[in-house]
Order: structure tokens, then sequence, then C-alpha cells
């Protein structure tokens, strides 16, 4: 009886695909990415290859009381062969104009902005300023050119007039953001 | 009746599986889309100066510094010529300013003899390549720095270290430089300054900075003169 009844139940298994391991595998897969991908926020998710360094502490993301900001400085090739830049902060890109300074004075309004919501504290060297809870994470590219990265710590420090270029006359009523993070990996570091 | 309850839903005792692997194909297309795997980022913590421009009471005049000049390498990158012939020189480096990126530089402390730096290594496909070249410049400047010791002085009263790099050069010759001087100021003191993660403990450390940009206007004659300011520092 049995021999007989065999081949029966095949055939109808026929017209029934058996969904059970396609589905067992999906939903490996779906832990797999759930578990181990991270969704990516914006300010990181610009791919940008940062230098080396052997000091790299991993980024607290949770120091209590304070704030974080990043800014990505990407190099990217100018139109006319030279290297290019691109400085963005939150949402907002300010591409670089060879000799410009536009790009320099929107961050620094941005950076204003930052600085009178931020909570502050006394610097402790004394110079009377009252310095922003924020940490501000400088995510450059290895390859950008150094005097952006100069150029985007001078306006950080507060310690330029942007509408000539030159040092501030009065250092001590700018805003200035001095606790800074340039990211990095550690040079054995695969990814 | 009955025939038409077992087709909606249940067939012959089997669920219908097929809405629920709708769903999960689609979370399954969404995460694969939304997701990146990228190590977990790292920083090198760096706490500005606030007293740029400062004068009068306080500031001591002549503080000594550890300078660290980057600068292009090249025969004629040297001291004892004008600032219109390391111009000239730069301008060959850069296949007549072309934009080409210049990949060996100098490293140099103080009046030392400086190391040549090969930027191409430098770079994550190079692996072992550059952790040996991160490892010699770490070297170099952890034996320089030892013979500007103030002994028995804490860190944060050592002589400032402040980081020249020629400003067309590389964001990373810079960095490595900053990463070496962090590197002998944890591991190779006595008292070595240990970082717990607050920026207001820096400074309790050596104050290392970058020095500001000496040009604004980048033509020929401007990078000539940055180049000769670079060159001649002690």
């Amino acid at each position: 009886m049995s021999t007989r009844h065999h081949p029966l139940r095949l055939g109808q298994q026929d017209d029934h695909l058996d969904l059970v391991p396609l589905i067992d595998c999906v939903f490996l897969l779906l832990l797999f990415f759930m578990i181990c991908g991270r969704l990516s926020t914006s300010e990181r998710s610009e791919q940008i290859t940062v230098p080396p360094a052997r000091t790299a502490t991993a980024v607290d993301q949770g120091l209590a009381g304070w704030r974080r900001e990043i800014i990505n400085v990407s190099a990217r090739p100018a139109g006319d062969g030279t290297r290019g830049a691109v400085i963005s902060i939150g949402a907002t890109e300010m591409p670089l104009q060879a000799g410009g300074t536009e790009a320099y004075q929107r961050l620094r309004a941005i950076l204003d902005r930052i600085y009178d919501q931020a909570e502050k504290y006394d610097d402790p060297r004394a110079t009377l300023v009252k310095l922003p809870r924020v940490i501000v994470e400088v995510r450059a590219d290895g390859d950008a050119d150094y005097r952006t990265v100069q150029e985007v710590q001078q306006v950080l420090t507060d310690s330029l007039d942007l509408a000539t270029m030159r040092p501030r006359k009065d250092p001590h009523h700018g805003r200035p953001f001095v606790n800074l993070d340039f990211t990095v990996r550690r040079p054995a570091d695969k990814g | 009746m009955a025939h038409g309850a077992a087709g909606d839903g249940v067939d012959a005792g089997r669920l219908d599986l097929v809405p629920m692997i709708d769903c999960i194909m689609l979370l399954l297309i969404f995460f694969v889309m939304t997701t990146k795997f990228s190590t977990e980022e790292k920083a090198i913590s760096s706490l500005l100066p606030t007293d740029k421009g400062q004068s009068g009471p306080g500031k001591a005049k002549d503080i000594k510094m550890v300078n660290i000049c980057i600068y292009p390498a090249s025969p004629r990158m040297v001291k004892g010529y004008q600032p219109s012939e390391y111009a000239a020189e730069l301008k060959k480096l850069t296949n007549n300013n072309s934009g080409l990126v210049i990949e060996d530089v100098y490293m140099r402390v103080g009046q030392r003899e400086p190391i040549q730096i090969n930027g191409k290594v430098l770079t994550k496909k190079e692996g072992e390549r550059m952790v040996a070249e991160v490892e010699r410049v770490h070297q170099y400047l952890g034996d320089e720095l030892k013979k500007f010791e103030n002994a028995g002085e804490p860190r944060n009263k050592q002589n400032d270290v402040v980081i020249h790099c020629y400003s067309g050069l590389s964001w990373k010759y810079a960095l490595i430089a900053y990463d070496a001087v962090r590197n002998y100021e944890g591991q190779n003191t006595a008292d070595g300054f240990k970082w717990t993660g607050d920026p207001r403990e820096l400074d309790q450390a050596r104050s290392v900075n970058f020095a500001p940009p000496r040009i604004r206007n980048y033509d020929k004659n401007e990078l000539g003169n940055e180049l000769y300011e670079i060159i001649h520092m002690k």
C-alpha cells in the first residue's frame, strides 16, 4: 500500500513549492543585515578616506553634556585639473572656489548659530572667552589640501575677520570652537 | 462555501506564506540598501588655541617652541635658495602647477636632518608598507622630541610643538606629525598624558598646534615665500 501512495504524495507536492527553506534563508539574511549593518546618518555617509593615525581612539558619542558637530572636508577635483574641496556641515555643502571666501563665511554663519544654542563654560586658559560644550569632528580627506583644513581651523577658532581674511583685532570677542576631533583610522584597519 | 474559504487562505492545511514573503523581501531590500558596512570611526583629539593675537600681561614673549617643518622633497628644497628659486622648483614638481600632487615630502624637527616620507605609501591599499612608514615617522619624531625635553617639567610645561606644513601638501602629512607627537607624549614619557575622552583634559597635555596660514594669495611668488619661510625655520 505504502509503495502505491508514495508517488501520489510526491505528485501533490509539485503543485505547492516548499517555501520553508527559502523563508529560512531570507530570515537569516534579514537578521544579518539588521544586526551587522548600521544605518548611515547624513553627516557620516559621505565616503571620505581619512588619514591613518596610531593614537586614534573610538569616537565617544555619548560624552555627557557635550554635543558633537561634524564637518566634512572632501577632496574633489576642480574643473581646471587642480584639487578642489567641498566643506559640508549637516546638510549644507559649501564648494570652495579658488581664492574665494564665501564657503568659509557660510561655515562661520552656521557655527555662530551652533555657538548661540550651545551650553557654555569658561575658558580654563583665562582668556575671558566662553567656550561651547561642543566637540567639532573634522572628517577631512587625507588627500585634501592642507590649506583647506588650516583655514577651517581658523574659522573654528573665530580668529579671522572673514571680510578681509586677516586675523581679528579682538580675539576675545569671538565665538571660538576649540575642542576638535580629527577623524582618522588606525593604520592596520582594513575597512 | 467550504471550498471558497479554503481557497482564500488555507489550502488543505497549508498557510498562505506569500504575503509574509513579500513583506520580508521588502524589509530585506530596505536593509540591504540603507545599511553601510564601515569600520567604527576613530578620532584624534585636539585643543585649538584661543589666544591668537593676544598680547599684554600673561603671555610670555619668548615662548620656546619645537617646530616641525613639512615641505616638498627635492634636492633644491634645502636652505640657501631665494623664494623665486623655490617657486620655480615647485612649478617643476607640480608639472607646471597643473595640480599634480606632491607625494614625496621632507619632515624636519628644528634644524635637524629631515627624513623623506613617501606619501604614496600612506594609503589603505599599501597595508604593511603603510604601517611601517607610519612607524618610521613616529620613531623619527619621538627620537627628535627626546632631545628637546625639559627635564622635570610636567607635560603641559614642555615646549609647545608647532607643525608648519607647506599649504599645498595633503592634510595627511600634517596629521601624521600631530599623531606622532601625541604618541610620544602618551607612551614615551614617564608621566605620559593619558586621554580619557573629556576634551578639557587636553589642557594638562603638551600644546601641539598647526601653524596658522602664512599666505592667502596662492600665486607663484607667495608660494615661494611660504616655502622659504618653512625651509629656513629654526
